[in-house]
């Protein structure tokens, strides 16, 4: 039933007010339900009508995109359309309604604009179509699923760290032969010896050469490996300030991606809990971040607990060579205790080992605040949980595997500095 | 790359045919929806359609005091009953001829226009009218019967009454039970008057002063033939009643009454039941009829609105959230658990060391920094008592919460005061 059918309702009024009586009133009822009924056969069926939903580019979280709907009349007569193009609420459709009206043969495009809420693979919703005869008494309505669905990546909000954390990694890399020694093996090149340079990487050779002393510098190792393991158990569903835990480990992945990607060294993220959920490698790739957002994109923690063994025995197999390996988990006593110690021997014996945890804002604000009793206890609780992490990064310590812990904000830069540590110290 | 994936992406399809078993199997709940509403409507109307009243002497009342033993025991002897609580019905039912109207009780909701109307029809065939105990009200039907006020108050007349007369049917019934009415011809010997089963028993006199004059005819049975309608009067309302129709020789008289005519009526009057010609023109009477046909008119108008409003533009779209951990719970249960079982030191313990550790990384201590090696820092760098330092950090315990809260404070205080 449409408007119009309302509004010939309406005109009925001046008949039946006219002459007031009983079959006056039945004449005009019955004309308009003839008129209804009339019309409902004249309007045209849509079965004949095909759809196609083409998405927009993929984009980062924060940007808009758009999904192309095309409406194709295949069938022999004229199409008065309304049409109704469905997202889930966190694609942020503007505009869902359009009207058209399709000649035999002919086709539309109805331009939905998008703006995601939203990470993941955003899936359309089904797309309603009315139907409408010249009349337009009466409208037919049939709602069809056309499966689409937008990526939105993660926002990759930490990118503006990455121009100071390459400058850093740049300025360390020119002066390490002159700090430290041993923390590269590859030959640089060689230059003037100033105040303060290490006695012992001076070449003595070159020196009697250029009669002057004449250090030489040396290089951080390239093509050194990366293996970033992101925890997607029930752990990373934390909520964490904004976001998510996850959220927090998926920025501090692409933030390492990109500046390990950028010094020549070769990432592999693998995302897993009780599985391997989702993997990633910078190698041969164009553009790691990207392929990396793109695979991680469709990935959501889910209530599992994660398996470490199948994880260790994902990461001996992705990296045979000696690598860096970044665990980015939550510091949870009875978890790493239980679960991440037993493999970490494996782990240790080939590879360097990292483990990140998120820090939770929530945790300190509640240890801080003191009025009453409760909060007292619940400061207690809280500054409890912040020394059983304390203690845990200790014993890793004393096992040398280091480990940031650090607010979801700061967790990028927090694991990038560390990368810039170890890879300076010659710790790859 | 990303064209690649937005070809793998995209999705076609164009709308198909169902078929009519996937209709039907869609469509069943509001098929078995239409069956339920179908029978329960059904059902409705075979409750309401044999639904018994429980009115006193009602024809349809199975109760002590009703009435249907008598109307089933009449039909059951090919006597045609035809009830009703309808005045217009009774009235034309009562004008056919070899017809008896039998009005058992509620005489006093009829107006003398309803007593006219009725006695009207029932002249044109001469049917008798029965009524059944009328008491005062009797006066609203003929002048020639009143009730007999000619009694003694002091009258305690036997629970049965024989029936002293001659009429036929009286005497084949012998005895019946006593009511609490006596009625008697308004003027002594009037003709076709024929009254029977009169009060006996200690005390029943007549009395001087009273209107009906001593000697009248008088009795719980009261025939009268001589005026333009036969009338019959039962004087006594449990001669017909369920209960009471089978003591005595209440049904043979009774029946014998009712069973003389092959048709008989029973008009059971309701209050208000006629009342409606008396009603007051209301207000919509003023109001002109093109008016009101509009405002009816608008009624479907409004079902259209709500139906053109109403239809959703497709279902609600869906969204797959995707799963989040409130952490902060688990520390707020903690807390509570030992706020309940008042563990006090416990948490002076944790506060204490995790105050301790903050400070001996704020004083450039080691990890590995002893409690008295702190503190004696602490007290270097603010000027703080050592006895209290050592009071609040390491001796003190807490027995009350006050006294937890206050060591908490003094801590915080403490630990502010570090630079």
């Amino acid at each position: 039933m449409t408007p119009r059918l309302f509004l010939l309702a309406v005109a009925g009024l001046v008949p039946v007010m006219l002459v007031p009586t009983w079959s006056t009133a039945s004449i005009v009822a019955g004309v308009i339900v003839l008129a209804a009924v009339l019309d409902f056969f004249l309007v045209p069926r849509i079965h004949g009508l095909e759809l196609q939903r083409t998405p927009g580019p993929m984009v980062r979280l924060g940007d808009g995109t758009h999904c192309t709907l095309t409406l194709i009349n295949g069938t022999n007569r004229r199409l008065r359309l309304h049409v109704r193009d469905a997202w889930a609420p966190s694609a942020g459709a503007v505009a869902t309604r359009s009207h058209h009206v399709l000649e035999p043969g002919e086709s539309a495009e109805v331009t939905t604009e998008l703006e995601p809420t939203r990470r993941g693979a955003l899936p359309g919703d089904l797309v309603t179509v009315r139907g409408r005869s010249v009349l337009g008494l009466i409208h037919r309505q049939k709602s069809i699923d056309v499966p689409a669905s937008v990526r939105v990546l993660p926002p990759f909000v930490s990118r503006r760290e990455l121009p100071s954390k390459t400058q850093k990694l740049r300025e360390l890399e020119g002066r390490s032969a002159v700090m430290i020694r041993g923390m590269g093996t590859e030959f640089d090149s060689l230059r003037d010896y100033v105040d303060g340079d290490d006695v012992r990487s001076i070449d003595w050779r070159a020196s009697a050469r250029a009669q002057d002393l004449v250090v030489k510098t040396w290089r951080p190792e390239k093509d050194r490996r990366v293996v970033i393991v992101i925890d997607s158990s029930r752990f990373a569903a934390r909520r964490c300030g904004e976001g998510t835990v996850f959220d927090a480990a998926l920025e501090a992945s692409l933030l390492l991606t990109a500046l390990a990607t950028g010094a020549g060294d070769r990432v592999d993220v693998i995302v897993a809990d009780a599985r391997v959920r989702a993997a990633a490698s910078s190698h041969r790739a164009h553009d790691p971040v990207h392929d990396l957002s793109v695979a991680l994109t469709p990935v959501h923690p889910e209530l599992y607990d994660a398996n470490w063994e199948s994880i260790a025995a994902a990461v001996l197999q992705t990296s045979r060579q000696q690598a860096l390996v970044v665990l980015v988990t939550q510091l949870d006593e009875a978890t790493v205790a239980e679960d991440i110690l037993p493999v970490l021997p494996t782990l240790t014996a080939h590879h360097r080992v990292v483990v990140a945890g998120v820090d939770d804002p929530a945790l300190s604000a509640l240890a801080a605040q003191r009025g009453d009793v409760d909060d007292v206890y619940t400061a207690a609780a809280a500054e409890a949980e912040m020394l059983a992490t304390a203690s845990l990064r200790t014993r890793l310590r004393g096992l040398g595997v280091a480990s940031v812990h650090a607010l979801p904000e700061k967790l990028p830069g927090a694991l990038a500095d560390l990368y810039i540590r170890l890879k300076v110290t010659g710790g790859l | 790359m990303s064209a690649q994936l937005d070809v793998a992406a995209r999705g076609t399809r164009s709308t198909v045919r169902i078929p009519l078993r996937a209709r039907l199997r869609s469509a069943s709940v509001w098929i078995v929806a239409a069956f339920v509403i179908l029978i329960t409507v059904i059902a409705l109307v075979l409750l309401t359609g044999d639904d018994e009243s429980a009115e006193p002497l009602h024809y349809d009342s199975t109760e002590r005091t009703g009435m249907k033993a008598l109307v089933e025991t009449l039909r059951d002897h090919e006597v045609d009953v035809t009830t009703t609580e309808d005045q217009e019905q009774a009235r034309t039912a009562a004008a056919r001829p070899d017809t008896t109207l039998l009005i058992p009780t509620n005489t006093a909701a009829l107006s003398p226009g309803d007593i006219d109307g009725l006695q009207y029809a029932l002249r044109t065939h001469d049917n008798r009218l029965v009524l059944v105990d009328p008491g005062p009200t009797i006066s609203e039907f003929t002048d020639r019967i009143t009730v007999n006020d000619n009694l003694s108050p002091l009258a305690n007349p036997d629970a049965t009454s024989p029936a002293a007369c001659d009429s036929p049917p009286a005497r084949s019934a012998g005895a019946v039970t006593t009511g609490e009415t006596e009625y008697a011809e308004t003027t002594k010997g009037t003709d076709g008057i024929t009254a029977c089963y009169p009060f006996t028993g200690p005390g029943v006199d007549e009395i001087d002063g009273a209107e009906v004059a001593p000697g009248s005819a008088r009795g719980q049975f009261v025939t009268d033939t001589g005026s333009s309608a036969p009338l019959t009067v039962l004087g006594n309302r449990n001669w017909v009643t369920n209960e009471h129709i089978d003591d005595e020789g209440n049904a043979s008289l009774v029946l014998s009454q009712l069973s003389q005519t092959q048709n008989l009526v029973v008009y059971y009057p309701t209050f208000g039941g006629s009342g409606q010609q008396q009603t007051p023109p209301s207000t919509i009477d003023f109001v002109p009829g093109w008016f009101l046909a509009g405002v009816l008119w608008l009624v479907p108008c409004l079902v259209v609105l709500l139906l053109v409003i109403g239809r959703r533009f497709g279902p609600l779209a869906l969204e797959h959230l995707p799963v989040i951990v409130p952490a902060v719970e688990t520390v707020h249960g903690r807390a509570a658990l030992s706020s309940r079982s008042h563990d006090r030191d416990g948490a002076l313990h944790t506060l204490r060391t995790g105050a301790l550790l903050r400070i001996g990384r704020r004083l450039s201590l080691g990890p590995d920094a002893r409690t008295p090696d702190i503190l004696g820092r602490i007290a270097a760098a603010t000027g703080a008592d050592p006895g209290r330092l050592h009071h609040v950090f390491v001796s003190a315990s807490a027995h009350t919460d006050a006294e937890l809260t206050d060591l908490v404070h003094q801590l915080t205080q403490i630990e502010s005061e570090i630079p």
